[in-house]
């Protein structure tokens, strides 16, 4: 079942068309693989899907709704969330701060109720911090609840990112270059965390790396870009064969090579 | 600061002592001097409410006017009670907060600051132009003092002391609250980082509207007892400067807590009155001494007053803007 | 509307419009290139007023002399405002304006100090008294001959951010600050430049409008404030919507003050203002930026 389709997708910045035509589609319950050079536009694909930017024209539909000119909490409420490379915690916040922030969608306290307190409003708050200290449970991050996110390790901080993410309860997680940075056991490790929130929580993922055995060893599915447009797509051992992928990643080189010897 | 037990205890000495404060003096310099100061410290908790949110107000003042006209109409014109007024004033402020709110909080912080200028500008201009209705620049005058209540008669200084001082206690209460509840980490995770916060699903309109509107409804009931206190208003008394300077008194506080606006009131209203001991001084030159304030504190501390004390004690602080 | 009336208003909405427009293009250049946020822009408008009372009806000067010596002291006084506060707050669009509004209560104040609270009135200079007759109306010649040197210097200013080196800089600046540094621009020299050209043209206008209206400590707020609302409803950012909503202003202006009265008249901009953030958040000619 499709979840989310892109039609003819066009953003532009200035006179750079940052993805151009792009028909996209991400199935229900799959780990799309999004990869290709920088400035492929990966990230623009995210930006403009996550409601960040609006597309110059095209259609995205979500599970057959139109969401091109919805705002960013709009689209995530619909169930659309996604991650940041960089700035992507509450700096001078804890860690269980955070996490409480990213239960906003699901916190159902009305402002009156928190305002005026009340025993409802304290066993809405209990569970709440119980999901929250759950959730962090989850990722092994659960003693670090009241650390201040300056002190956090570069890993932590990714994993937390993702974390509130998903505490506001996605049903499409579109996750932008998480391992970047990470040891290759923490990527290991992060990705087996993802599989399995798949596998539990019914999520779908779309994920952006540049980490090749991250995207090969776990998504179902891969696409590639190369200046904004889709040049190939299909299963990991497919892409790994494709000749224009090989080229759009090594092509570059050769090409700066073959005009140097004058050929 | 409130999980202090320490800090709670020297904010009920407080309470306590402002409560009974009229039993130990009846000077009415001293009462005077509270209540100019607590009507400050409500409006300048609106200026940082809003700005917890990461927007500017410059407008506090003109919403001031906005209860105060208000209340004042329809206490001459149409004879409705002081007390209900009190109220409505702040709903009615609260009402055109929402308004204009919902205009002007959509895109940029700087439109909404610049707008709320213009704003303050557009009351006053109003206020003077319509002089049929809001008196023009002779403003309104004869205004009673609020009726009896419970028994109880309204007139004598110590009486409006009393309503000044349990305005400044509600304003601060609901200021506490939101910045101890959900409410008040959802304004501090917009402030710096809205990107974030939207795509986490917060409506980052909805949330500033919210803080606008609470900080223009207790301004709105200060303008009403501003105008009960003065017995009359006119345009001058809800200026763009007055405005300025409420902005002024929560910088210099500290933007960052909820005691930032108490601190700086109390040390911008008290400089004036120190200076004014000194032979010869002119008071023209008290705009030189604010504006360097404002620059000194932009310029070496801008977490204010308050963030130089925090910087003494450490310990889990209010979120701030990512350095 | 008689054609006094007519010819009269036209005169006061291109006037009105053109000293706004030389006062917001002053602003948009700052906070383009800078992201500096000054509400003591105004003031330099007034510093501007000031100094053509003070050296060309006090001193005595040749008028013109006058007021190049003026904008100059007001541009240099820019920057070493630019230079000594605003420099470390550069992208920072909240201390900077907190301090900008420090720097309108110094200046505010000073000037009511050495020049007292009230009004000063400057003469015109003698080969601008008196009128014109143009179909059958009088036109003042001091506001034809204002209305023309604030075209002119509107016409300059476009030409050097268009064609000059130092223009294309700015307007590099503007667009990318890291991508200039990095080109070798020198930044800092860059935005001195930008806060001078900025307090010029606001002085400038000011020395302009000081013969017409009364010179005050004052006289910068309205103004101040005018311009401002003019790159808002220009939109932030577009030297084009500057130009465009100040012709729209000085037209609300010129022709709402003589009938209904010159607060009707600056109601009816604020209300323009909101009606048009309503529709277009970010202004006429603004980019709907995130």
């Amino acid at each position: 079942m499709l979840l989310l389709e892109t039609e003819k997708l066009t953003m532009r910045f200035g006179g750079l068309y940052a993805i151009s035509e792009l028909d996209m589609e991400i199935k229900e319950s799959e780990i799309l693989g999004l990869i290709g050079p920088n400035g492929a536009g990966k990230s623009t694909f995210i930006n403009v899907v996550s409601g960040l930017y609006k597309p110059m024209h095209g259609m995205i539909r979500y599970r057959g709704e139109n969401i091109v000119g919805l705002r960013m909490d709009q689209i995530a409420s619909k169930g659309i969330v996604r991650t940041f490379q960089a700035s992507n915690l509450f700096m001078g916040f804890s860690v269980m701060q955070n996490i409480l922030v990213g239960f906003h969608l699901g916190a159902e306290i009305s402002f009156w109720r928190a305002m005026l307190g009340g025993s409802h409003v304290s066993n809405k708050e209990r569970s709440l911090n119980d999901k929250a200290l759950g959730l962090l449970n989850f990722f092994g991050m659960d003693h670090l609840k009241n650390e201040l996110t300056s002190n956090l390790p570069h890993g932590y901080r990714r994993i937390l990112g993702v974390a509130m993410a998903l505490a506001a309860d996605p049903k499409l997680l579109m996750l932008d270059e998480p391992v970047t940075g990470m040891m290759a056991e923490e990527t290991f490790n992060f990705m087996k965390i993802i599989k399995r929130i798949v596998q539990e929580k019914k999520i779908t993922i779309l994920l952006i790396e540049h980490d090749m055995k991250a995207v090969m060893g776990f998504c179902d599915r891969i696409v590639v870009l190369n200046f904004g447009k889709k040049i190939a797509e299909g299963t990991p051992q497919e892409i790994q064969l494709n000749a224009e992928v090989i080229k759009a990643y090594l092509g570059e080189k050769r090409d700066v090579q073959s005009s140097e010897s004058g050929s | 600061m409130l999980r202090d037990k320490r800090a709670k205890i020297i904010i009920l000495a407080i309470v306590v002592f402002l409560l009974i404060f009229p039993t130990i003096t009846a000077n009415k310099y001293y009462l005077r001097t509270i209540i100019t100061l607590s009507i400050a410290i409500v409006l300048t908790s609106g200026v940082r409410l809003v700005a917890q949110t990461g927007q500017l107000s410059i407008a506090q003042a003109a919403f001031m006017g906005v209860g105060a006209y208000f209340s004042t109409l329809m206490i001459l014109k149409l004879g409705w009670n002081s007390w209900v007024c009190f109220f409505l004033a702040g709903f009615v402020s609260a009402g055109i907060a929402g308004i204009v709110g919902f205009i002007t909080l959509r895109i940029k912080e700087i439109y909404f600051a610049i707008a709320t200028l213009a704003l303050n500008e557009l009351f006053r201009l109003i206020w003077v132009e319509w002089d049929t209705l809001f008196g023009g620049p002779a403003g309104i005058v004869n205004i009673p003092s609020p009726g009896p209540l419970l028994g109880v008669r309204f007139g004598s200084v110590a009486s409006f002391y009393y309503i000044a001082i349990l305005l400044l206690f509600a304003t601060m209460a609901v200021v506490i609250r939101i910045e101890g509840s959900r409410v008040g980490l959802i304004f501090s995770a917009i402030k710096g980082f809205d990107t974030l916060a939207a795509s986490l699903g917060i409506n980052l309109m909805k949330e500033k509207v919210k803080a606008f509107v609470i900080a223009c409804f207790f301004a709105g009931m200060a303008g009403d007892f501003f105008a009960h206190l003065q017995h009359f208003i006119s345009p001058v008394d809800f200026t763009l400067m007055d405005s300025v300077y409420y902005l002024m008194y929560a910088v210099v506080g500290g933007l960052q807590s909820v005691w930032g606006p108490v601190v700086g009131c109390t040390v911008m209203i008290f400089i004036p009155v120190a200076l004014r001991l000194i032979p010869n001084y002119d008071p023209v030159i008290e705009p030189i001494i604010f504006g360097a304030i404002l620059i000194l504190v932009m310029r070496f501390e801008p977490e204010g007053l308050i963030g130089l004390f925090q910087k003494a004690r450490p310990g889990i602080r209010r979120p701030q803007e990512d350095a | 509307m008689t054609s006094q009336m007519f010819l009269q208003s036209l005169v006061n909405s291109i006037l009105s419009g053109g000293i706004l427009i030389l006062i917001a293009m002053g602003l948009t250049i700052i906070l383009g290139i800078m992201r500096v946020v000054n509400f003591a822009h105004g003031e330099f408008y007034m510093l501007g007023g000031f100094g053509i009372w003070y050296f060309f009806t006090e001193k005595g000067w040749d008028f013109s002399f006058a007021l190049l010596v003026s904008v100059i002291i007001v541009g240099c006084l820019g920057i070493i405002i630019e230079r000594g506060l605003f420099k470390p707050f550069r992208e920072n669009a909240f201390p900077s304006l907190i301090i900008s509004l420090g720097i309108l209560l110094v200046l505010r104040a000073t000037a009511q100090i050495s020049f007292g609270l009230f009004d000063h009135a400057v003469p015109a200079p003698p080969a601008f008294k008196g009128v014109i007759r143009i179909f059958g109306a009088s036109l003042s010649k001091e506001r034809l001959a204002v209305i023309v040197v604030s075209l002119a210097l509107i016409l300059l200013l476009y030409l050097f951010i268009r064609f000059t080196k130092a223009g294309l800089s700015m307007r590099a600046v503007a667009d990318d600050l890291t991508a200039a540094s990095l080109q070798g621009m020198n930044v800092d020299r860059i935005s001195s430049l930008a806060f001078f050209i900025g307090s010029v043209l606001a002085a400038a206008a000011g020395c302009l409008t000081g013969p017409i209206f009364y010179v005050s400590p004052t006289m910068g707020a309205q103004p101040g404030l005018m311009a401002f609302v003019v790159i808002v409803l220009g939109g932030i950012g577009s030297i084009t919507g500057t130009v465009i909503a100040g012709i729209i202003i000085g037209f609300i202006e010129g022709f709402g003050s003589i009938p209904f009265g010159s607060n009707y008249a600056t109601i009816m901009v604020f209300i323009v203002l909101l009606i048009t953030l309503i529709f277009r958040p970010m202004g006429l000619l603004g980019h709907a930026e995130r």
